[in-house]
């Protein structure tokens, strides 16, 4: 060849290769390989399924966030009971399997497969003909083997179908009190909430609400939840203040729809003082409403972080949340808040991410234990040390002051819920939560889920797992499902009536 | 945000600073069986573990790093990839039965390797490959694969020819000089030294093809090399071809396999000899690989107690007193940061200083962007230029500053001189002259197969069907069911073998 000839030159590939995960197949949902590439400052997973082509699938906005994730580093808590081994590889095996690498910190329990509405991005399959009810003997069993799992259980979600459509919700409150579970979340629609007798029996058993409150625009209202609920669930939590039911607000956000309802839903929770959190989830696509629920919606944590950065002009950044130590650190992005005179400061900004971090190292929420008592003396230490190293310096001292007089008194003994109580007062958290769907699903994330939908025989699948593979092989919850499902030992008991279905958010408190 | 992320900070809680953390998936092979496995990446005691579930043969468990650390910090060490100007193969199975190159690869051939022959005249226990003696490669496949390589990369820095034993086939020096094409830059060729240190005309002939050879050096001493390498005194063989290479000025390349426990005490001797010798240009660590040949003879060997490219920089540091440190070596970023570590070493007149010591990181990444070796573009010039400006600025807070300053100073006018611009081969041996390397690369096993790895593999195996087959997929999945070698084993002479 002469020398003058042209030589075609290589060029450099459009992403960065960071790794690889396993994922699943849009289409048919066999396991196939993804690539985590990154490209303009974004992650997506690039997939090829040898029956279905090249797929791409968006996991976040933001590469730095993500990589960022990554750095934190938690402890290997395996769960003591194992149901199955591998066998057809994750997450193919659940229930747990041999290989599943985290315990249980969340139980979350569709009491119901009834709902009374039917909404268009619902990630569950509901089902209103022959509903599942869970019977009581079968709760005992579930509350039998949580207990023999688990040394100390703080917490237990109840969702659906819409947990309040089962007859035995109260009883089953009370039997979770009976065994010693301090935090009892229910995930609902809030439309049962207008009955203000059952709120009201709903706050003697210091149950907590985890309200889904998407949008305050009835058209969004329309699109998501095919309904228009806005009004009812104003005048429900009216009824939670009026009673101190203990609520989190949670809006499964979608691109374009409801993110720009963000500042508002922020401002509802800063506003209402029964309001403890805000628990976002990045909408996913599953069940039987969320698979035909248009892309364009993804939104991805980052995208979140920058819609409450906008909507407190700078007061909340990515800086201020970290992961969460007990589940994958894609998985949830957390972020605690104190609230001071005409405002808020992120506990990101009184102590490092690593303490932060640690401080969520034993259970999902921040528990008011020991720990947080000293970390609280060092923050005041820190301040008064350097009084300037804040603007909020000063109002900050005075509430932390005031905090650790009520929560740790000298003169006598405050116990754990007092004190969550007090604390709840003045601290507010922000949970970015993200499920996945079969599209941005990654084994990496499902090993170490530590939110879990258990069963009567022991067996615990891991949510996301039980959303994009199990729920719709449950007899007790799928119609398509056949009678012989693989949860034999569950008779689902039968209930007439209820038509309508299906919205529910699970996973929260 | 910037990649690669240098220096990235990590936040452990006090619970994993004890236990053990779980890390990240990981697709594997099951060691037994040698179906793909799932696998998980486990971190403890600041060591990293590769442990698969296979449904048949239950757990397996391997070492992957033996520092956390260095682990954690080359995952972001990464950077982009070069795509090939054709692919060979379609994406159709999925990875790593597509190979090679599928569309879906994530680097180009940075390093191809021909094999020519898989005839050999050693029988090595730590063999990676299983040599049957029944295959010499025609000079039509050989011209195939080089027009193949041209075709699918334009331009190459290297090639590698390799064996089996590459310079017992009869053709040997007429490929070499088949693979003189002004598209490839430097031809290597990777040897026991058997023939070298008997025959000092073949050494002037590769000298006069300007052909780099890649010496086999495992130690210096007997009883580690036949330990490695089988009977016979090989140290005499190695100090007579390292004194033939010498005498004919063949630019030559140390390659010293490690394993544990055998020859991990000769690294700081392999160094020394980088150190001492002009004529050897960079010198290559391999740790060992339990594959092929190796990975049924040579035993005993337990998977959980391997060295990895953080041993051996952890190895160099110790045996060289000082001179080399765990801070000059990086992964290199443009393979998959699991494969390579490297430091380059600035000649002065009583010594090596490694780069990483006085140049900025960001010029350091400039120049090992997308390859192993230093080219001497006008990349290198800026790097160089720049680096002379921040000692200049800096000048008391970098040791030896004004030393460095000087030789930069005449690297830069022997190099890029004013009157004329010398040809980039040129330039490449005047480099030689000033810089040596050290690399370190580590081939995967049946223990610590990653698919992940193998996505962004660059060196690859060239094929004279076309295919340009990513290493350590080749002798894990392909080299066992290749036709070229189906016939029966033919009979080797072995050296050394009485």
């Amino acid at each position: 060849m002469p020398e003058w000839t042209l030589v075609p030159e290589r060029k450099a590939t459009s992403h960065v290769y960071y790794s690889m995960t396993k994922s699943l197949c849009g289409t048919c949902k066999t396991a196939v390989d993804a690539k985590i590439v990154i490209r303009h400052d974004a992650v997506y997973f690039e997939k090829f399924c040898p029956s279905h082509g090249r797929q791409e699938c968006l996991v976040s906005s933001s590469a730095e966030w993500y990589l960022d994730c990554l750095t934190f580093l938690s402890e290997h808590r395996p769960p003591k009971r194992v149901m199955k081994e591998v066998k057809d590889g994750c997450p193919f095996d659940c229930g747990a399997c041999s290989q599943h690498q985290q315990k249980v910190y969340l139980p979350v329990v569709p009491i119901t497969s009834a709902c009374n509405l039917d909404c268009p991005i619902c990630y569950t399959i509901n089902k209103n003909e022959n509903a599942h009810m869970l019977g009581k003997e079968e709760f005992e069993s579930i509350l039998r083997h949580l207990a023999e799992d688990h040394d100390e259980l703080d917490i237990i979600n109840f969702t659906g179908g819409e947990p309040t459509l089962h007859p035995q919700l109260l009883d089953f409150l009370q039997m979770c009190r009976d065994a010693g579970i301090r935090r009892l979340t229910i995930s609902t629609n809030g439309l049962k909430l207008l009955d203000e007798s059952y709120v009201r029996k709903l706050a003697a058993l210091d149950a907590r609400i985890v309200l889904s409150l998407d949008t305050f625009d009835p058209a969004v209202d329309k699109i998501m939840l095919g309904a228009n609920t806005v009004r009812t669930k104003l005048a429900v939590l009216d009824l939670l203040e009026k009673h101190d039911v203990a609520t989190t607000i949670l809006p499964a956000v979608a691109m374009g729809l409801n993110d720009r309802d963000i500042p508002q839903l922020f401002d509802l929770v800063l506003k209402r003082p029964n309001v403890r959190s805000l628990e976002l989830h990045t909408l996913t696509f599953t069940g039987q409403g969320g698979v035909g629920f248009s892309r364009a919606a993804r939104i991805t944590i980052p995208d979140l972080h920058k819609r409450l950065e906008e909507a407190t002009r700078g007061g909340l950044t990515w800086r201020d949340f970290v992961p969460s130590p007990l589940a994958h650190p894609h998985c949830y992005s957390i972020c605690y808040i104190l609230l001071i005179d005409g405002g808020f400061v992120p506990f990101a900004r009184l102590m490092s991410r690593q303490k932060l971090y640690e401080l969520l190292d034993d259970s999902l929420y921040i528990e008011p234990r020991e720990k947080l008592e000293t970390i609280f003396r060092d923050m005041i230490d820190d301040l008064w040390a350097n009084p300037g190293r804040i603007p909020e310096g000063e109002a900050v001292l005075k509430t932390l002051k005031k905090l650790l007089h009520d929560m740790f008194p000298s003169d006598r003994p405050v116990s754990l819920l007092e004190r969550q109580k007090i604390s709840e007062r003045v601290v507010k958290a922000i949970y970015i939560h993200s499920h996945m769907d079969e599209e941005n699903f990654d084994v990496s994330r499902i090993m170490k889920c530590c939110v879990g939908v258990p069963a009567a025989d022991g067996s615990n699948i891991p949510t996301c797992s039980y959303n994009v593979l199990y729920r719709e092989k449950d007899p007790r919850f799928s119609s398509r499902a056949a009678p012989e499902g693989q949860h034999k030992n569950v008779a689902a008991p039968r209930l007439r009536g209820n038509h309508g279905t299906a919205n529910h958010r699970s996973e929260v408190h | 945000m910037e990649l690669p992320i240098i220096d990235q900070k990590f936040i452990e809680t006090p619970a994993a600073k004890k236990g053990e953390v779980f890390h990240s998936f990981s697709k594997g092979i099951c060691p037994t069986c040698r179906q793909l496995v799932d696998g998980v990446r486990m971190i403890r005691n600041n060591k990293v573990y590769l442990r698969k579930a296979c449904p048949r043969d239950g757990i397996s468990e391997a070492l992957i790093s033996g520092d956390a650390d260095w682990f954690l910090q080359s995952l972001t060490y990464i950077t982009k990839g070069s795509v090939p100007l054709k692919h060979s193969m379609p994406v159709k199975d999925g990875c790593p039965t597509d190979c090679g190159l599928c569309a879906d690869h994530e680097q180009h051939s940075c390093l191809p390797i021909i094999e020519i022959t898989n005839h050999c005249n050693l029988e090595c226990p730590i063999c990676i490959v299983q040599n049957k003696n029944n295959y010499m490669m025609s000079r039509e496949e050989f011209g195939r694969i080089i027009d193949g390589l041209i075709e699918k990369e334009g331009t190459l820095d290297t090639i590698n020819i390799s064996g089996g034993e590459p310079t017992i086939h009869p053709q040997f020096l007429e490929f070499c000089d088949m693979a003189k094409r002004p598209q490839i830059a430097r031809l290597s060729v990777s040897t026991n030294g058997l023939r070298i240190a008997t025959d000092p005309d073949f050494c002037r002939e590769l000298a006069r093809r300007h052909v780099y050879v890649n010496l086999q050096l495992d130690a210096l001493r007997n009883p580690e090399l036949r330990i490695l390498r089988g009977g016979g005194d090989h140290a005499a063989v190695k100090r007579r071809a390292l004194d033939n290479l010498e005498a004919a000025s063949v630019p030559t390349t140390i390659v010293s396999t490690v394993a544990k426990d055998v020859n991990d005490s000769e690294i700081g001797n392999c160094i020394e000899l980088l150190f001492e010798r002009d004529f050897i240009l960079s010198l290559m660590f391999q740790p060992a690989a339990y594959t092929g040949y190796g990975g049924w003879h040579f035993g005993p060997h337990d998977p959980l107690n391997v060295i990895t490219i953080p041993d051996i920089v952890r190895c160099a540091e110790e045996q060289t007193s000082g001179k080399l440190k765990r801070s000059d070596f990086l992964p290199l970023p443009c393979s998959h940061p699991g494969c390579f570590g490297l430091t380059y070493l600035l000649k002065a007149d009583d010594g090596f200083i490694p780069f990483p010591r006085f140049i900025d990181l960001d010029s350091y990444l400039r120049i090992i962007a997308n390859r192993g070796t230093i080219r001497p573009d006008e990349n290198f010039e800026h790097a160089i230029k720049q680096t002379i400006d921040q000692l200049w600025s800096s000048a008391g807070q970098i040791p030896d500053s004004r030393r460095i300053l000087g030789i930069l100073k005449k690297a830069l006018r022997l190099m890029y001189p004013e009157e004329r611009a010398l040809a980039l081969e040129e330039r490449l041996r005047i480099g030689e002259g000033m810089v040596k390397t050290i690399f370190i690369h580590a081939f995967m096993d049946e223990h610590t197969f990653e698919v992940d790895r193998i996505k962004k593999c660059c060196t690859h195996y060239a094929m004279p069907d076309g295919r340009l087959m990513p290493g350590c997929a080749y002798n894990m999945f392909y080299r066992q069911r290749d036709a070229r070698f189906a016939a029966a084993p033919g009979d080797a002479v072995i050296w050394g073998k009485a």
